[in-house]
């Protein structure tokens, strides 16, 4: 049944007159009727406030270990405590691996979740639930990507706070689409539809010839020319009138000028241009794929991005000192601790305190919420290869800026950090709380494709983390 | 005061059992109710689990008086006053012993609404309308006042008593319910009274009739009829997904039989095109997909669909053949259906869905809202599919832990009774027990090893089928449904115009399930011919009311052939079989599949080809985006069918042609009609100051591909 409407339910919280005043969104994001559902679709519940303008999303694809990162249990016996000692940080409360040193200094401007939990134990099944927020149907390693799965956290962001104005896409993500042997779902916009995808950019922030697909045009095409091409496309369809009639032809037509507008627009090319960044800064975040993808996330979030997820890597990873992810199992006779202290901890070392001191300096931090997660953590007793496997019961998400509290710990683990003691947190409750602090209230409903309505988040956002 | 009439009529209405409320699957605020109230026992359970709830010694501290009334802290707000009559109810029932009533009262066996249509013209702009219950024990009583109403579009709003406020001239059906009963309405305002008079072109056929009562009803009149070249174009594409030649537009407009239009239509519907087209759609619905099939399964069902629509295979025995197809699924390719499918409740979602447009799904966690169809009718409907397993004969999948991928062929079979694996049996997961197979109106069925044949005769008899699958038709040929979406028929989602649902789906009956004939009523319709520019036309009425053709962009397959062919440039895709057009392109490995996709699947992919993943007319997308718009200015799909050396341009470049010759050329094979005068001396204008004049060619092509007309059905 499509879209019923409920005068004695559901109270509109905003005028007719203030939305035809939004008439002109458009940019790879809503158009007015969808507003118009959404709104009326709106619980009673006041508007909620926005505190992030810009989410920047993380995504540690492997899963990150609790206890030798954020969560270290330096009292448990051997079999369990992580070979690498803990750090005190900025924050009294929170103590670090020693090898973040350059994050110890920033803890006094984050807030650490030590419970998230869940049952997922396999790659596909629990990476889909932390960038959905939604559990799937079942923990299937391969689990396909069907369109009656949830959409992405930004394509959620895309239907209900598009950017207004700014010409910049809501949701961007890159640098690859994650995958442990199929695709992982919860990329992109699912059955929200496609305009809610993402801007989704395939390329190496890396690499020195770094563009914008859409914003390249091929060899041999100048932006004049396609200025003319676009005045004979003008010519003709001033002959079949279609523009005068039709709302289709004048909507595709919207999206023409966007695009052009996009291609003349010095603000949406530098804002995707990282060559305009001062080498010292490239290199403070480090000249690696996932480092200047950090950078790349700051830079959008100041051009008005809302909402940018920067994955990791493309697959699990764990055996390798120079690529992949946190999936250190120890398979292949390789060893989680050689690996994590060659590569994933001092990249993450690098990046994500430049990041955090980066937005502050900038004055930035305060409304950009930062999310450094994986899809689970890791076993709190270490295996027979030395190293640990998948743990989705009990696991650590750092937070910063975006409204969240400065030097804070929500929740606690028990002595292993195996299972949650103290407030414990579900993914569902993370994703009420992002959207919260966004201005998005978390029982807004969408539509799958059988037009049954679902709530964007079943949780209940953590009000004590934020500010 | 009863539990099961006012205590849960008193729950619906105040909204508390909504699901964003605590309908809501996990409850809100540790307080759950079944959705809608479907299950009293449930929820008289729950009300009665905490003291602090209902408390019986102290009836107004009872939290279920205190927090709808915001005596208490609410998050769902106030739902009703202390002097309501909600409030007196649920008051009376606590002190009163809040006992439970469920199994000694009359029940609920229907409501209706009065009137059941209504249509008002303004400045009248209010309908009042009344809802009676019919319980068990005969009684009628009006509950106007304690159904709950919802108006499905927003011109129109229902208050809390039945009256329908209308704000603009339009239609609208208004959902009722109440307790556990549904129904609807459909509610219409007219223009005021004026000069209208009707306009319209001469019925042509039933189709015109029906169509044409319904606008002189909302004093509307059609669009006038499209022109020639308009029509071919159109008819060409809807039916064939192909554009027609140059040549071949050129003698239609010059071709002066009257028939030429039906002609025309005869020609198109015994095209392989055709053939493809239609196999395409239905590829669609039948999961049609090589992770599942393998690349030689995809190709042996698609080759299998093409042929039986070129046969002209009546529809119900295509049905049959799908639902019964056992055996090797690569040597019986319909066996394809239930490879596809790999577990009973998938199968029976899927076979109510394509086939009877029946969406039961809801029914997997709860009785449905909108129809009869409880829980237990729908594991019963699963239970006829449990029986189905597979011999795999071999399977040379990568990667192992992928349980979705198939290589190899498999055999397809129904198990004999005696054989079943006992763990393979359906059970109803609330009672663990064998749910007797049967179908959704609950005839079980009565032979096991015949419970396929059954299947097919039940559904190719009932009454959805023919009417979801004239909708479907009318769907792909019109573009916009008549009950929509298009696999969604019930009652409580009435068509826009009835009267030509019922008679398309009585005429497919009649003509023995055939598509064609189907096909050619509509096509040949002064309906399907309009125009879509309803210029000089006075109180013309709207594309939902079919008074002017529907503009609407064409599916991915349709555009990417159109770029190619009426540039003539020979594409060739990077699925398995190397498809030349992708209307004909068997399944969706190279669009969906691969890691790296080439750049035309890439454009497939954004133009909304579907994975095939579900069973639903719905999974394709035919919306706009921007993405679509940087494909078409900036992607390397069209500019390198453009710069082509050998392509359109090219070849009329070396047959001497001079730019007047090859602008004609270019607007007749991308556009089907001539350049105007107007277009003709500005495009001229613009080539022969050109430097380069391929280039310029080059520029006026790609002005003709991203033309509104070319991407839109016009």
């Amino acid at each position: 049944m499509k879209q019923f409407h409920s005068k004695s339910l559901e109270k509109a919280t905003v005028s007719r007159r203030s939305l035809l005043s939004v008439g002109g969104m458009g940019m790879l994001g809503m158009n007015v009727p969808d507003f118009l559902r959404a709104d009326e679709l709106a619980s009673a519940r006041p508007k909620v406030m926005a505190r992030a303008k810009s989410v920047i999303f993380l995504f540690q694809w492997g899963g990150p270990s609790q206890i030798d990162i954020l969560d270290m249990k330096p009292d448990s016996p051997k079999e369990y405590r992580s070979p690498h000692a803990q750090i005190r940080t900025t924050c009294s409360d929170i103590e670090i691996c020693e090898h973040l040193p350059r994050m110890a200094k920033h803890m006094d401007k984050c807030t650490v979740v030590r419970t998230l939990h869940h049952k997922m134990k396999n790659h596909n099944s629990a990476g889909y639930y932390a960038l959905t927020g939604h559990a799937p149907p079942s923990d299937d390693q391969r689990l396909r990507d069907l369109p009656d799965l949830y959409p992405a956290y930004g394509s959620v962001v895309s239907k209900f706070a598009a950017n207004a104005g700014n010409g910049m896409p809501t949701f961007v993500s890159y640098p690859h689409v994650i995958a442990d042997g199929s695709r992982t779902p919860g990329q992109h916009a699912s059955f929200l539809g496609k305009k809610y995808d993402p801007l989704f950019i395939p390329r190496d922030p890396n690499k020195d010839n770094f563009k914008l697909p859409e914003l390249s045009l091929p060899q041999g095409l100048s932006l004049d020319r396609m200025q003319s091409r676009r005045g004979l496309q003008t010519i003709i369809d001033k002959q079949s009138r279609m523009l005068e009639f039709s709302e289709q032809a004048r909507g595709l037509d919207d999206y023409y000028k966007n695009a052009f507008g996009m291609l003349n627009s010095t603000r949406v090319r530098n804002a995707f241009d990282i060559s305009k960044e001062p080498r010292w800064l490239r290199e403070k975040y480090g000249r690696s794929t996932y480092g200047q993808g950090c950078l790349l996330a700051r830079r959008l979030a100041e051009a008005g991005v809302k909402f940018t997820t920067c994955y990791f890597s493309n697959i699990i990873g764990g055996r390798s000192k120079t690529n992949g992810g946190w999936d250190t199992h120890g398979f292949d006779n390789t060893r989680m601790y050689p690996i994590v202290e060659a590569y994933h901890l001092p990249i993450t070392d690098q990046t994500l305190p430049t990041l955090i001191e980066d937005l502050d300096q900038r004055g930035m931090l305060d409304e950009t919420l930062v999310v450094w997660m994986g899809e689970f953590g890791r076993t709190p007793k270490i295996n027979k290869n030395a190293s640990r496997d998948h743990w989705p019961q009990c696991y650590s998400v750092l937070l910063a800026g975006g409204g969240v509290k400065k030097g804070f710990v929500y929740g606690k683990s028990d002595k292993h950090a195996s299972e949650p003691e103290e407030d414990a947190v579900t993914p569902e409750d993370l994703t009420a709380t992002i959207y919260y602090l966004l201005g998005i209230d978390p029982r807004l409903h969408i539509f799958d494709t059988q037009d049954r309505p679902l709530m964007i988040s079943s949780g209940e956002p953590v009000m004590d983390l934020i500010a | 005061m009863s539990f099961s009439r006012d205590v849960m009529a008193v729950i619906s209405k105040s909204g508390c059992n909504a699901g964003a409320c605590h309908g809501n699957q996990n409850g809100k605020g540790e307080f759950k109710l079944s959705l809608w109230g479907e299950d009293p026992s449930h929820d008289y359970e729950k009300i009665l689990s905490s003291d602090k709830r209902v408390n019986l010694k102290d009836p107004k501290s009872s939290k279920i008086l205190l927090k709808p009334t915001l005596q208490s802290k609410h998050e769902g707000e106030k739902r009703f006053d202390m002097d309501s009559d909600e409030y007196r109810i649920l008051l009376e029932w606590i002190s009163s012993g809040a006992r439970t009533d469920i199994e000694t009262k009359p029940k609920l066996e229907s409501i209706q609404i009065s009137p059941p249509v209504a249509i008002i013209s303004a400045p009248e702009q209010r309908i009042d309308i009344k809802v009676k219950a019919r319980f068990s024990d005969g009684k009628q009583i009006d509950v106007t006042r304690w159904a709950v109403y919802e108006s499905s579009n927003l011109m129109a709003e229902v208050n809390g008593v039945g009256n329908i406020e209308f704000k603009q001239p339009g239609e609208t059906t208004v959902f009722v319910r109440y307790l556990n009963g549904r129904a609807s309405m459909r509610a219409a305002m007219i223009k005021a009274q004026g000069s209208y008079e009707w306009n319209g072109p001469d019925p042509r056929n039933r189709v015109d009739e029906h169509v044409f009562s319904k606008l002189k009803l909302f004093r509307q009149n059609p669009a006038k009829i499209s022109d020639d070249l308009t029509f071919l174009r159109r008819v060409s594409l809807d039916i064939t997904g192909s554009l027609p030649e140059p040549e071949t537009a050129k003698s239609f407009l010059i071709d002066e039989r009257q028939d030429k239009r039906s002609r025309l239509v005869e020609k198109l519907l015994k095209s392989k095109e055709y053939a493809n087209y239609w196999a395409l759609k239905w590829a669609d619905l039948l999961r049609v997909e090589e992770k599942t099939l393998d690349p030689k399964g995809v190709k042996k069902t698609f080759t299998w669909l093409s042929e039986m629509i070129q046969q002209g295979k009546p529809l119900d025995q295509f049905a049959r053949e799908i639902l019964c197809a056992m055996g090797s699924t690569y040597e019986n390719p319909p066996a394809n259906f239930y490879r596809a499918l790999r577990s009973p409740v998938d199968r029976a979602e899927a076979v109510s869905q394509v086939f009877i447009g029946t969406r039961i799904n809801c029914a997997k966690c709860h009785n449905h809202p909108f129809e009869n169809v409880r829980q237990e009718d729908y594991y019963r409907f699963a239970a006829i599919f449990d029986a189905i397993d597979y011999e795999i004969i071999e399977n040379k999948k990568k990667d192992g832990y992928d349980k979705h991928r198939f290589v190899g062929e498999q055999i397809v079979k129904l198990v004999p009774i005696k054989d079943m694996d006992q763990k393979k049996v359906l059970k109803d997961p609330r009672t663990k027990e064998r749910p007797v197979p049967g179908f959704l109106d609950s005839d079980p069925i009565q032979s096991f090893d015949h419970r396929l044949d059954e299947l097919a005769s039940w559904i190719t008899s009932h009454s959805r089928f023919a009417k979801v699958q004239a909708n479907r038709i009318w769907f792909n040929l019109i573009g916009q449904p008549l009950i929509d979406p298009v696999d969604d028929v019930r009652e409580t989602n009435p068509a826009s115009n009835p009267q030509l649902i019922d008679f398309l789906a009585n005429e497919l009956i009649n003509n023995g399930f055939d598509q064609r004939e189907l096909i050619r009523l509509i096509a040949n319709s002064a309906t399907y011919q309009l125009s879509s520019d309803p210029e000089g036309v006075l109180d013309v009425g709207t594309e939902q009311n079919f008074a002017r053709a529907k503009v609407m962009r064409y599916p991915a397959e349709v555009v990417i052939d159109a770029a190619h062919q009426s540039m003539s440039v020979k594409a060739e895709f990077s699925d398995t079989s190397k498809s030349n057009k992708a209307i004909s392109m068997p399944g969706v490995e190279s669009v969906h599949l691969s890691n790296k996709p080439h750049h035309e699947d890439r454009f497939l992919k954004v133009f909304g080809k579907p994975a095939r993943l579900t069973n639903s007319d719905s999974e394709r997308s035919n919306e706009t985006t921007l993405a679509q718009v940087f494909e078409l200015t900036a992607g390397e799909t069209i500019n390198g069918i453009i710069e082509e050396e050998g392509n359109r341009i090219g070849q009329l470049i070396e047959q001497d042609k001079d730019d007047l010759e090859i602008i004609d050329e270019l607007y007749w094979a991308v556009l089907t009609r001539p350049p105007s005068a107007a277009e003709w001396s500005m495009m001229l204008s613009y080539v022969s100051l050109a430097e380069n004049r391929r280039s310029a060619m080059e520029d006026v092509s790609w002005g003709l591909l991203n033309a509104k007309e070319f991407l839109l059905r016009k």
